[in-house]
């Protein structure tokens, strides 16, 4: 059975401890994560963060060295099936026959499911724009009709929770301009998205929560609010940046000052920007410009995997 | 992109929607196509062949004593069964080991094996529906060879003259059953050392190369040992190959049809053991060779190939 959690709802994925290990490698350690329903939620890394591996632990594929994953209440290590029924994956790149045309794949696919209906394949083909080429061979298509084939063949069997693993990957900005706005839309139809990108500023207009990974190890989750707001800093500028540096050098709460491009970046609450300035001003230390710095997920991802090596 | 509800529909069996599925892709395949056809072409060209020999005014065997005529007469349809499957059983073995190889082992180089894992109830249930499918399909090309047999051989045998059904009696027909279902048992320990090597190794060369390698090594390796003499004469009794030899023996083929492997008698004067034993040995061998093909994938991570 899922669990509820408060105002988010439902538990649907839940990771307990997991832990994969090759050898010496540690792909991926201790690793905690939720995922809600109806919600989107990112999980972002570096390269070779134990991404896909952490997916294909999710599916079923690999098994866990130590600890679980719970999707839909039951233990994708011991009994994937009843869950793997709900959930719809790309994992990865898009796999397929390649002697198939795109349509007769997603017809082994009805027939292995079983009970969806036919006509469903249309849909979906229309949906991610292939219905043109499907009768052509999948070993014909470009890697961005691969994917998008990878993305009807997980929504065929119209699944409570997609895993999408980099799925702009060969697209075009048109596309993934299509599969950004598909998101969404998915999650408004009540179905819940992990989704995997590089893409991150795709990632910060349609994810609802994010994880970061690093090394395999969890460093950050929450809303991407609180993730921004965790990454904002104080943006200012005088005539005498060095000198204005020196007393925010003595300030307790701030906790780093750096020269950019002409600005100070202090990483400060931005709350305090008031009483900087009164402080600054009773120094003699005139601003021309003080507010918020803007930031970005990319930003806030670059800062959390470059900065610790943990 | 809009998204639209979908009715679904009333499902087949779990067992019954894999093994469709399997033979959806396998039918599909070109390479399923091709083997058939290399096997049907085999068929003919060898009968085009021996009819084009047995035309000719000359004697066969290690002491000339067969005519002509006995060749042109071993044609005719009361041998074409045997014949064909004496074809099956040598030739088609290759065939049956590259089809069983690739079937498994393509699912890894295209990756699709992740599709398959994360769509279907259970590895076990997956790998079996496969290894089933595979046997179906070998089963219905070696019909195709003995129908396309029976046919060449009806025509030689109508334009001899020889139209005479007389031969075909019950006791004749329970024969060329059995010999037909001999020859598919003595396949399957091949075909299920391609695919579990297949499944092991990941690819399909894995399994071909494998297997192969051993069909090529053992008929060397076995005379060797038996030359040596002493224990390691009796080794080459328990190799797949002596014990599907004495099987195929069992299958009545003339003795002036090209024969791939010893005939009765050779056997008898090499000290082989019954055919039931050899029968016992097989499927101890396919015992093995599914039960670590089964081991292996349900126990190891699916990654991409």
């Amino acid at each position: 059975m899922s669990e509820t959690n408060g105002q988010r709802g439902r538990v649907i994925l839940r990771t307990e401890g997991l832990r994969k290990q090759y050898g010496r490698i540690v792909a991926v350690q201790d690793l905690n994560i939720e995922v809600y329903d109806g919600e989107v939620f990112s999980f972002l890394g570096p390269n070779g963060s134990g991404k896909s591996t952490t997916v294909g632990m999710m599916l079923g594929l690999i098994k866990p060295t130590r600890g679980r994953v719970l999707a839909f209440g039951q233990d994708m290590t011991a009994r994937p099936w009843p869950a793997l029924r709900r959930i719809g994956a790309l994992a990865e790149a898009a796999t397929f026959y390649p002697y198939l045309s795109g349509y007769d794949n997603l017809k082994a696919l009805t027939i292995l499911l079983g009970d969806i209906h036919r006509k469903r394949i249309d849909e979906v083909l229309e949906l991610v724009g292939l219905r043109e080429r499907a009768k052509d061979p999948y070993r014909t298509y470009s890697l961005g009709m691969k994917q998008r084939l990878g993305i009807a063949a997980a929504l065929m069997r119209e699944p409570e929770l997609i895993i999408l693993d980099e799925p702009t990957n060969g697209l075009d900005p048109a596309g993934t301009a299509e599969v950004r706005d598909l998101i969404p839309e998915l999650a408004r139809q009540g179905r819940s998205v992990f989704l995997c990108s590089h893409l991150l500023y795709e990632v910060q207009q349609v994810s609802d929560r994010v994880a970061i990974v690093k090394n395999g190890r969890l460093i950050s989750q929450g809303g991407v609010d609180e993730l921004l707001r965790r990454g904002r800093f104080l943006r200012l500028r005088a005539e005498d940046n060095t000198a204005v540096s020196g007393v925010l050098g003595a300030i307790a709460w701030v906790r780093g000052v750096e020269a950019v491009d002409g600005y100070l970046r202090v990483d400060a609450p931005v709350e305090k920007a008031a009483e900087l300035n009164r402080i600054l001003s009773s120094k003699e230390l005139y601003l021309s410009e003080l507010g918020p710095w803007e930031t970005d997920l990319e930003s806030v991802f670059l800062g959390l995997t470059q900065g610790s090596s943990e | 992109m809009a998204i639209h509800a979908e009715a679904r529909r009333p499902a087949l069996p779990e067992e019954a929607r894999l093994f469709a599925f399997e033979f959806f892709k396998l039918r599909k395949w070109m390479t399923t196509w091709i083997l058939a056809l290399i096997l049907v072409g085999l068929i003919v060209l060898l009968y085009s062949i021996l009819w084009s020999i047995s035309g000719q005014d000359r004697t066969f065997g290690e002491q000339h004593q067969f005519t002509s005529q006995d060749l042109r007469r071993a044609l005719f349809l009361q041998s074409a069964v045997a014949f064909s499957l004496s074809i099956v059983g040598s030739f088609g073995i290759i065939l049956a080991v590259v089809l069983a190889a690739g079937a498994m082992g393509s699912e890894y180089s295209w990756g699709t094996i992740r599709l398959v894992a994360t769509s279907a109830r259970g590895r076990i249930q997956m790998i079996t529906a496969k290894l089933l499918i595979v046997f179906g399909l070998v089963a219905l090309g070696a019909l195709a060879a003995v129908v396309v047999g029976c046919t060449y051989s009806g025509i030689i045998t109508y334009l001899n003259g020889g139209s005479n059904l007389n031969f075909v009696t019950w006791g004749f027909l329970k024969d060329q059953v059995e010999a037909y279902f001999r020859t598919l048992f003595v396949i399957l320990p091949y075909m299920s050392l391609a695919f579990a090597l297949a499944a092991i190794g990941r690819s399909t060369m894995a399994g071909i190369g494998g297997t192969l390698g051993l069909i090529l090594m053992e008929p060397l390796v076995g005379a060797l040992m038996r030359e040596a003499g002493g224990w390691w004469h009796d080794i080459p009794k328990a190799f797949p190959n002596s014990n599907l030899q004495i099987i195929l023996a069992q299958n009545k083929l003339p003795d002036v049809l090209p024969r791939l492997g010893p005939d009765s008698e050779e056997l008898a004067r090499r000290g082989a053991v019954s055919w039931e034993v050899a029968a016992l040995i097989l499927t101890v061998y396919v015992v093995i060779f599914l039960a670590a093909a089964l081991f292996a994938f349900r126990r190891r991570d699916i990654t991409s190939g």
